[in-house]
């Protein structure tokens, strides 16, 4: 798997000026790579990671994936592909609250009638240490809870990428360990892992660092190499 | 669809179980008003036609004054006893204008211990009719013997049963089919069976005619012959009566039917638009309180069109499911209770055929559902085009 962004740039406007929250940022993942992407809030890294998963088309510049330019597919095919291969975890993610948590984790594998990997959902459910949570319902959660169900969510397809923004926001220092060591334990099976965060712990789990500041990105390729 | 997205929809239905039923009550009412308009302006329309065609003449000669009655001869059954003098029939038979000219006796018994029952009497000419007894013969086939009368559909004697008026037994050779207005409460008898009534009546003190006195003549005329010459002519020979044209005899039945019918169309286009509005808001408001719960969905892989399709599945729900409880209501009510209506109303009113109603009730079923998703259609585009970034910041 390769995830590939070529000169990725998303402008928006701001108070009537034109302002590039992402600027012209060349990025890589492969698999088994864990790929952190730092930076300070509002630096645009959620914005870049928008567009590495195809949910916002970059103002220019293309994503591929495998070779494939992203946004040439159509929404059909675009969502098939978010469904089988990339598992997102955005900054600010949403249950669905008539929804059981066993049923929101499932529900990517339901909507496209896939058989459901109890096994997998329930190693999932342990390893985030929610298995507890099953039969809630998002509402009566907690914002580290529900940040742990968007995460078994992501993953529960088996995705060979996996983008996070921020995934430990919300999460105790212990339950942080716990998701970066899953994803360094899935990037190790062969994943691409891309997280953006403003935690410096993660570097201690990566193999590759970009630093992001006001919209540009810089590679900072194996300096952390822990994997 | 797939199951799990029917899930999708349904659950979002009932997380809001106020709002869901509410615009269900609204889509239903919207369903009943429209059905029910519809029926009844059909039933209307049929009422009329049956009584337009049965009582039909190119025109009808009353005592003057009485046109109005006339009309409520026809629908209200409350009558007045002026006649016409006997040589007014036999002028107007000799006219060269006339094909036919047939004469009519009304007559009303009492609720008096001579009587059954207060009812109208109509009585033809058996030889000459061309109005009445077409349609009587489509329920009775037989001789019209005197002493008998053939009883309106409301009138529960059997055949083979008697009847009393004014001291006299009279037996009830026939039952005709409903025709929706007061002639189902309504006596028919040929002109013999009105004389052996007229006497009797008279026996008791009610002399409400003379011997062969017509009520109305009812005249077809032969073709291309002018109606006004005629009346012209008539009115030269006879004075205290009137020649009324064919187009006028139902005036005052047109005109209240048709401020009825505009008085349905009126409520029921009312409350589909209502429907409409109330739909978008509520609508609006659901998906813009969902934006994110849409955002987490298309980035778990459900695309743009599916997401539409959720929120017109979920607009089609509620308003399907008020259009089928309208619709199975205003079915319901206007059949138990279209006795009343025409009771109540005193216009023709006769329900169309079976295929009309159902007809009916697929349109009453389809158009407020529809109406309903397509109020929707607007947010669904909306939801398609949802910008996931900017959904799922607002308000986390």
């Amino acid at each position: 798997m390769i995830l590939n962004g070529n000169s990725i740039t998303k402008q928006f406007i701001r108070r009537g000026q034109t302002f590039s929250a992402v600027n012209n940022a060349d990025f890589f993942a492969w698999s088994g790579d864990f790929t952190v992407i730092f930076g300070e809030s509002g630096s645009g890294k959620s914005t870049l990671l928008n567009a590495l998963t195809g949910v916002t088309a970059p103002t220019s510049g293309n994503v591929e994936i495998d070779g494939q330019p992203i946004f040439s597919l159509n929404d059909e095919e675009l969502a098939h592909l978010r469904n089988e291969r990339i598992g997102y975890i955005p900054q600010n993610t949403a249950s669905l609250s008539s929804f059981t948590v066993a049923e929101n984790i499932t529900l990517s594998s339901k909507l496209y009638n896939k058989k459901i990997d109890k096994g997998h959902i329930g190693a999932l459910l342990s390893k985030l240490g929610i298995t507890y949570l099953a039969n809630e319902y998002p509402q009566n959660l907690s914002g580290g809870e529900l940040r742990r169900v968007a995460i078994a969510r992501a993953l529960a397809n088996k995705p060979d990428l996996i983008i996070a923004d921020e995934p430990t926001s919300n999460l105790d220092e212990e339950n942080s360990r716990k998701v970066y060591n899953l994803f360094a334990r899935l990037a190790r099976t062969g994943v691409a892992v891309v997280i953006a965060t403003h935690d410096k712990n993660a570097f201690g789990y990566s193999n590759r660092v970009y630093h992001m500041k006001s919209g540009t990105l810089v590679p900072e390729i194996g300096e952390y190499g822990n994997l | 669809m797939n199951f799990t997205t029917l899930k999708i929809i349904y659950t979002n239905f009932w997380s809001h179980p106020a709002r869901s039923l509410g615009l269900v009550i609204l889509t239903a009412i919207a369903s009943a008003t429209l059905l029910s308009g519809v029926i009844f302006s059909k039933s209307l329309d049929v009422g009329f036609e049956q009584l337009s065609s049965r009582m039909g003449a190119d025109l009808i000669i009353v005592p003057f004054g009485s046109e109005a009655k006339n009309q409520s001869v026809l629908l209200q059954g409350d009558l007045n006893h002026k006649t016409l003098p006997r040589e007014v029939l036999d002028f107007t038979r000799k006219l060269p204008e006339v094909s036919v000219a047939s004469p009519q006796f009304y007559f009303t018994t009492l609720s008096a211990s001579c009587c059954d029952k207060k009812v109208n009497i109509i009585g033809f000419d058996s030889k000459t009719d061309f109005t009445i007894k077409p349609w009587i013969r489509k329920t009775y086939k037989k001789d019209f013997i005197p002493g008998s009368v053939i009883v309106g559909n409301d009138i529960n004697i059997e055949e083979g049963g008697v009847i009393k008026f004014f001291g006299k037994e009279f037996t009830v050779v026939g039952t005709l089919e409903p025709l929706g207005n007061k002639l189902d409460q309504a006596v028919f008898a040929d002109v013999e069976t009105i004389e052996i009534l007229r006497k009797a009546a008279a026996e008791v003190g009610y002399n409400y005619t003379s011997e062969g006195e017509p009520s109305a003549i009812l005249v077809n005329l032969e073709k291309g012959a002018d109606f006004e010459k005629l009346s012209q002519t008539i009115y030269e020979h006879f004075d205290n009566l009137d020649v009324i044209p064919r187009k006028n005899m139902f005036d005052s039945v047109i005109a209240t039917a048709a401020s009825f019918k505009i008085t349905v169309w009126l409520i029921a286009g009312f409350f589909l638009f209502v429907v409409i509005a109330v739909v978008y808001i509520a609508f609006s408001v659901s998906t813009n309180e969902r934006k994110r719960e849409f955002a987490t969905l298309l980035i778990i892989g459900v695309t743009r069109k599916k997401l539409a399709n959720i929120v017109l599945g979920e607009s089609f729900l509620v308003s399907a499911s008020g259009a089928i409880a309208g619709t199975l209501f205003g079915t319901v009510a206007i059949i138990s209770f279209r006795f009343l209506i025409q009771e109540n109303l005193q216009i023709p009113f006769s329900l169309p055929n079976a295929s009309t109603i159902l007809l009916t009730i697929i349109a009453a079923l389809l158009i407020p559902a529809f109406a309903g998703v397509g109020a929707s259609y607007h947010i669904a585009k909306k939801v398609g085009k949802i910008d996931v970034y900017t959904a799922l910041k607002e308000d986390a």
